[in-house]
């Protein structure tokens, strides 16, 4: 668990991505706007101080930076958990993710952002969160650092 | 012209966030955002400039720090 006193920042990510992904089919499912989401071959700006890029391949993208203030990673992890499969999945979104993903070939990601002060204990990852998002399935990339002196 | 201050894999260091003039752990928010945005693994290297601008290992523009700031 994350002791939020010993956390500088935290937050989650999830994103879909595929070359047949169409951005609206996953917006219209999970009920919200994306962080960032283009198709493949779509020009977009990733922000102000960036060039158009192509996107080389689909991508729907979602963070919880700017969308919860809590510096307790589990927080996050439950908001990406409740995108996915709100209230126990009682309307079957999971169910049709999984259906876009497979049609698609399309695949899930999910990553931790953890930093902390010198002598912080870094944060885990319940294994309930871990079993959730895995029923995507999306694996699960961690990215936990304490900062120096 | 920018110059590269930064071309390997895992987080960079602080003297890359020092030249850029932001906190280290606001470099490392950053590039965990653009990197996840574009598409990049964790274990994917890129490339920092001197003027904040993010490319992956192939020269393709990926974000720039300052707008993750």
């Amino acid at each position: 668990m994350t002791n939020s006193e010993n956390t500088i920042r935290t937050y989650a990510t999830l994103r879909f991505a595929g070359d047949a992904l169409d951005p609206e089919e996953i917006s219209d499912v999970v009920k919200e706007r994306p962080t960032r989401a283009y198709k493949k071959g779509q020009t977009y700006r990733p922000g102000p101080r960036s060039p158009d890029v192509t996107g080389k391949t689909g991508v729907w993208y979602f963070s919880t930076k700017r969308k919860l203030q809590s510096k307790d990673l589990v927080d996050h992890l439950n908001a990406l958990e409740r995108l996915i499969a709100p209230f126990g999945d009682q309307d079957n979104r999971l169910k049709e993710l999984r259906d876009i993903m497979e049609r698609g070939n399309l695949q899930a990601h999910v990553t931790c952002f953890w930093r902390g002060p010198p002598g912080a204990h870094e944060p885990s990852i319940p294994s309930v969160a871990i079993a959730a998002l895995r029923r995507l399935p999306a694996d699960i990339e961690p990215d936990f650092a304490t900062e120096d002196c | 012209m920018a110059r590269i201050i930064w071309n390997q894999r895992g987080n960079p260091p602080k003297y890359v966030s020092d030249r850029l003039g932001i906190q280290h752990w606001q470099l490392g928010d950053a590039i965990h955002e653009i990197k996840a945005a574009g598409n990049l693994r964790a274990t994917d290297g890129v490339v920092i400039y001197d003027d904040g601008m993010v490319t992956d290992e192939h020269g393709d523009v990926l974000g720039n720090i300052y707008d993750e700031l």
